[in-house]
C-alpha cells in the first residue's frame, strides 16, 4: 500500500523551552513538564507512517499527547518541531510549510475530523444539513440543488434520518451529533480522516454503532484513518496498527493484535492487563 | 514431483517478559521447521510446549526473540517474517498468510455473510461478489442458510469454529496456519473439514497445523514437528498417510 | 511640512469642511487606499462629529474630505432630499462649506451623499456617491472574532456566508436578506453595502460613478471603484433577485404619482386604509411629473 502520511520528529512545547527540555520529560523521566523551564512537553520524537487506506490507532491515557498529534496535522496547533508530509495523488505537501491558504485547502478537501466534542466540529447555529453545506461550499461546491442532495445521502448513509436534516444538531442526541460530525468530515471524500476520541462519553450501545459505522465507510471508501482514543475496545476494533503513547513520547508501535497479545512495554503490559 | 517450501523457520526462539513480575516466560525454543505447498506440517507435542506461540510468532501477534521466519514468495522473493516491517506483514495477511484460530475474532455486530466476506472486502472486492463467495464456502462447510444474514455471536460453539475456518479459507491463502481448528466440532462436520482440508492442499496449499486429535494429524499432516518445553525436535513422518 | 503654510479657516476657526486639513488628506489617502483594494475595508482614523454616531458621520467625513468649491451636493435619505437625517446633514454641509452649491437633480449634482438608497437614475462617470455605512463587515454575522474575519476576508473566504443563505433557503424557501446582501466585488472581497435595498445592488455592477462607503463608528472606508463587477453571493441554481412589486396578479406596480413601473417602491397605508405605493426616489419622481406636466401643456397648447 502507497504511503500517505510520512510524520518525522514531530513535537509539541507550550511555554518557553529550553535546550534540556526533551532529555529531561518523557516516560523515563515520567512526566511531560520540563524540570528546567517549566515548560510542557506535549509530544516529542513522534515518527510514524500512515499508508492509503489503513487504520493507525493512537492509544495512550489523558495528557499522553495523543490527541496533540492529530490537531497538529490537521492544522488546529502549530507543532514546534518536526516535519510531516502528505503524499497526495498529484503532489507532496510539506505540512508544515504550506501557507494559510494551502492549510484551510488541505483541510476542507483532503483531510477530514471527527471531534470528541461536537461543539468543535459542529456549528450549533446551523442546521445538520448546514454544516455539510458549509464544508461542502468551502470545497468550492456552490449549487444549491447539489449540496442539498450530497448532505441527504451523506446523512442517510450515516443514518440520521434525512427528514431531521433541517433541524439544529443542538436538538441531537450525543450520538446523532457524532454521525452528523462524521457525515461532515467525510463529505468532500478525504483520503486521510482524523478520529479524536469520537467515541468516548457516550453509551455503550451507541459507541458500537458509531464504530460499525466507522468501519463499514473505511472499507467502501478505503479512507485512511488515525484514531485517537484510551479505549482498548476501540483500538481492537478499528485500527491494523497502534501506537502507544505515555508522557509525550511514543513507547511502542506495532500490529495491534501484537500490541494487544504481546506487549513489550511495562505501561502498555499494565495498560493491556487492566482492561481485560 | 517436488514441494517448494513455502516456510522455512530457523532457530525460533520467543519468551515473554512480564515487567509487573519481572519474570521471564519461557515459550519456545531453537524451533526449526519447513513447509512446502500442497504439504502439511504438524505441530505437536504435550500442553504448554508453545505450539500456538509458533504460529502466533508466524503471524507475528508474537514478537519473536531470535530465530528467523523466512516466507517464500511466489515470485521467489523471501521475507523473513521475525523482521519485515509491519506494513508488509499486513500486506501478506492480507494475500499470501491466512490464521485461523478456535477463537472466532469478528465484530460483534455483523452479519455472519459479511464476517466470512471480510478479507475479500479488505482487499478489495466488491461487497456483492464476497458475499457470493462467503456464500459458496459456508454451503461447504455445513452451515444452515438462516443464520447467514444473523451476527454469529450467539452460534454455538461447532457454528462458530465453521464461520472461523470460512473466514480463514475465504481469502484463499498460500501459507495457512490452523491452531485447532476442529477443537469443538461435532464428528460429522469434523469430517467435512478434513475433507477441505485435504481439498485445499490439493490445491496447493501450504498449512501449518496445531491439532487437538492425534488422529488429525495422522490423516492429514506431511511432516510432524515435535516440540518440547526444550525445544524442537525435527522427526518427519516416513510417509504420506492416505 | 512648509510652517509658513496657512491652513484656511472661517472666523470662528473652522477649517473649510468642518475637519482640518490633516484629517481630510488622511481620510483621502484612505479612499485611495480603498479605490486601490476594492471591496477591502480600510481602516481610518474616524474623527469625532458634532454629532452622534450612527448619523452619518462615516459619509459624512468622506463627503468633507471630497467636496470642494467647485461641487454640486446632493444629500439623500432612504430616497428622500427632505427627510431628517438629510436635511441636517446637508445643512451642516453648507454651514461648514461655503460656496458649495447642493442641489436635489441627480443629474445636476458632482457629489451624492446618501443613506439607504441609490439614486434610480443611472449616474455618470463624472459623479461620486458615498453611502453611510452602520456596519461594514458582512461576515459579522457568522463570526463573531474580528481577527478571525480578517483572516476569512484575506482568504476569500465567504462559505459560511453562503451557508447562512442556504440555510435561508431551507427554512424560506428563499433568501430573506432583503437588504445590507453580501456582494464580492472584483471577484475577491466580499462587502456589505449598506442598508441599500436588494433592488439597488445591481446598481453597484459596472458603475460608471465611484461609490464609497464610509463607517464612522466601526472606522471603515471601502469603494466599489468605477466599472468595477459587484455579484451579489448566491448559489449556481438559484440565481439573484430583486424585490419585483408584483401584484397578486402579477402585474408590475406602478407609483401612485408618477406611474413608475421601474422605480423602487414604498409602500404605505392611505386614509381609507388602501395601500398605496410610490416613488422611494423622491428627486426622481418629482423629475417624472414635470415632464409629465409640460408635456401635458405642450399638448394643451
Amino acid at each position: 500500500m502507497k504511503k500517505i502520511l510520512g510524520v518525522k520528529n514531530l513535537g509539541k512545547i507550550h511555554g518557553s523551552g529550553c535546550p534540556r527540555c526533551l532529555e529531561s520529560t518523557g516516560p523515563d523521566a515520567g512526566s511531560n513538564i520540563c524540570s528546567h523551564c517549566s515548560s510542557v512537553v506535549a509530544a516529542a520524537n513522534i515518527s510514524f507512517d500512515l499508508h492509503a487506506g489503513e487504520v493507525l490507532g493512537i492509544m495512550g491515557e489523558s495528557g499522553s499527547g495523543k490527541s496533540t498529534i492529530v490537531k497538529m496535522l490537521f492544522f488546529d496547533e502549530e507543532p514546534s518541531l518536526g516535519e510531516a508530509v502528505f503524499f497526495d495523488d498529484e503532489r507532496q505537501w510539506d505540512l508544515f510549510s504550506v501557507n494559510a491558504a494551502e492549510q484551510r485547502w488541505l483541510r476542507n478537501h483532503r483531510f477530514g475530523i471527527v471531534y470528541q466534542n461536537p461543539h468543535l466540529g459542529l456549528n450549533f447555529n446551523f442546521s445538520a444539513g448546514g454544516n455539510i453545506a458549509e464544508r461542502l461550499l468551502m470545497s468550492d461546491l456552490a449549487h444549491y440543488g447539489q449540496i442539498r442532495e450530497r448532505a441527504r445521502d451523506l446523512l442517510t448513509r450515516t443514518e440520521v434520518m434525512p427528514e431531521r436534516m433541517d433541524e439544529s444538531p443542538k436538538k441531537f442526541s450525543g450520538g446523532m451529533q457524532q454521525r452528523v460530525q462524521i457525515a461532515k468530515a467525510l463529505s468532500t471524500s478525504p483520503p486521510v480522516l482524523f478520529l479524536d476520541e469520537v467515541t468516548t462519553g457516550l453509551d455503550l450501545s451507541v459507541q458500537a454503532r458509531i464504530l460499525d459505522l466507522i468501519l463499514e465507510i473505511q472499507q467502501e471508501l478505503g479512507t485512511a484513518m488515525i484514531a485517537v482514543t484510551h479505549d482498548l475496545g476501540v483500538i481492537r476494533l478499528l485500527a491494523t496498527r497502534t501506537i502507544v503513547m505515555k508522557n509525550g513520547r511514543i513507547i511502542e508501535a506495532g500490529l495491534t493484535d501484537q500490541i494487544l497479545e504481546d506487549p513489550q512495554h511495562a505501561y502498555t503490559q499494565q495498560l493491556v492487563a487492566s482492561a481485560l | 514431483m517436488v514441494n517448494i517450501p513455502v516456510l522455512t523457520v530457523e532457530k525460533l526462539n520467543k519468551r515473554f517478559f512480564l515487567h509487573e513480575q519481572e519474570t521471564f516466560i519461557p515459550s519456545c525454543d531453537d524451533v526449526n521447521l519447513t513447509v512446502n505447498n500442497k504439504e502439511m506440517t504438524a505441530l505437536v507435542g504435550p500442553t504448554g510446549c508453545g505450539k500456538s506461540s509458533v504460529l502466533k510468532c508466524i503471524y507475528r501477534t508474537y514478537l519473536p526473540r531470535g530465530g528467523r521466519i523466512l516466507y517464500h514468495a511466489e515470485d521467489g522473493h523471501t521475507t523473513d517474517l521475525a523482521q519485515a516491517s509491519d506494513h508488509r506483514i499486513l500486506e501478506l495477511r492480507k494475500r499470501g498468510i491466512g490464521f485461523v484460530t478456535q477463537f472466532l475474532h469478528c465484530l460483534p455486530r455483523k452479519a455472519t455473510l459479511d464476517v466470512v466476506g471480510e478479507p475479500l472486502l479488505v482487499r478489495g472486492e466488491k461487497k456483492a461478489a464476497a458475499r457470493d463467495a462467503a456464500a459458496d464456502i459456508l454451503r461447504l462447510l455445513n452451515v444452515p442458510e438462516r443464520l447467514w444474514h444473523v451476527p454469529p455471536a450467539t452460534f454455538s460453539g461447532g457454528e462458530k469454529q465453521r464461520v472461523n475456518l470460512a473466514r480463514g479459507l475465504i481469502s484463499r491463502p498460500r501459507l495457512l496456519l490452523l491452531d485447532e481448528p476442529t477443537a469443538s466440532l461435532d464428528p460429522a462436520t469434523t469430517e467435512r473439514v478434513i475433507e477441505l482440508l485435504s481439498a485445499i492442499k490439493a490445491k496447493g496449499v501450504a498449512m501449518l497445523a496445531v491439532f487437538h486429535h492425534p488422529e488429525l494429524v495422522r490423516r492429514l499432516a506431511d511432516r510432524v514437528v515435535e516440540l518440547t518445553p526444550q525445544g524442537a525436535e525435527f522427526q518427519e513422518t516416513e510417509e504420506k498417510i492416505q | 511640512m512648509n510652517p509658513y503654510y496657512e491652513l484656511p479657516q472661517d472666523e470662528a476657526g473652522y477649517s473649510f469642511g468642518f475637519l482640518d486639513e490633516y484629517a481630510k488628506r488622511e481620510v483621502r489617502r484612505n479612499i485611495l487606499k480603498a479605490i486601490c483594494i476594492p471591496g477591502y475595508q480600510t481602516p481610518y482614523a474616524s474623527r469625532e462629529m458634532p454629532m452622534g454616531r450612527g448619523f452619518g458621520t462615516g459619509g459624512l467625513q468622506l463627503t468633507l474630505s471630497l467636496i470642494g468649491r467647485g461641487d454640486t451636493l446632493k444629500v439623500i435619505d432612504q430616497g428622500s432630499d427632505d427627510s431628517v437625517n438629510a436635511v441636517n446633514l446637508r445643512h451642516f454641509i453648507e454651514l461648514t462649506c461655503p460656496g458649495v452649491d447642493t442641489t436635489e437633480r441627480t443629474q445636476d449634482a458632482t457629489l451624492i451623499q446618501s443613506r439607504h438608497r441609490i439614486p434610480e437614475m443611472r449616474m455618470t462617470s463624472a459623479q461620486t456617491l458615498v453611502l453611510q455605512v452602520p456596519y461594514p463587515d458582512p461576515l459579522v454575522v457568522v463570526e463573531p472574532s474580528e481577527a478571525r474575519r480578517k483572516i476569512m476576508h484575506g482568504e476569500g473566504d465567504y462559505s459560511r456566508l453562503l451557508t447562512k443563505l442556504y440555510e435561508d433557503i431551507v427554512h424560506f424557501d428563499e433568501i430573506t436578506i432583503s437588504h445590507r446582501y453580501p456582494t464580492r466585488i472584483n471577484g475577491h472581497y466580499v462587502l456589505d453595502p449598506s442598508p441599500i435595498p436588494r433592488f439597488d445592488v445591481p446598481k453597484l455592477h459596472q458603475s460608471p460613478a465611484l461609490i464609497l462607503f464610509g463607517a464612522g463608528r466601526e472606522k471603515k472606508i471601502y469603494a466599489v471603484p468605477p466599472y468595477t463587477n459587484a455579484e451579489p453571493l448566491v448559489f449556481e441554481d438559484v440565481p439573484f433577485r430583486t424585490e419585483d412589486f408584483s401584484d397578486a396578479q402579477g402585474r408590475r406596480r406602478s407609483c401612485h404619482r408618477c406611474g413608475a413601473t421601474d422605480s423602487f417602491l414604498d409602500e404605505f397605508t392611505g386614509n381609507d386604509g388602501e395601500r398605496i405605493y410610490q416613488c422611494s426616489d423622491s428627486d426622481y419622481c418629482h423629475q417624472r411629473l414635470s415632464t409629465q406636466h409640460s408635456a401635458a401643456n405642450e399638448v394643451s397648447r
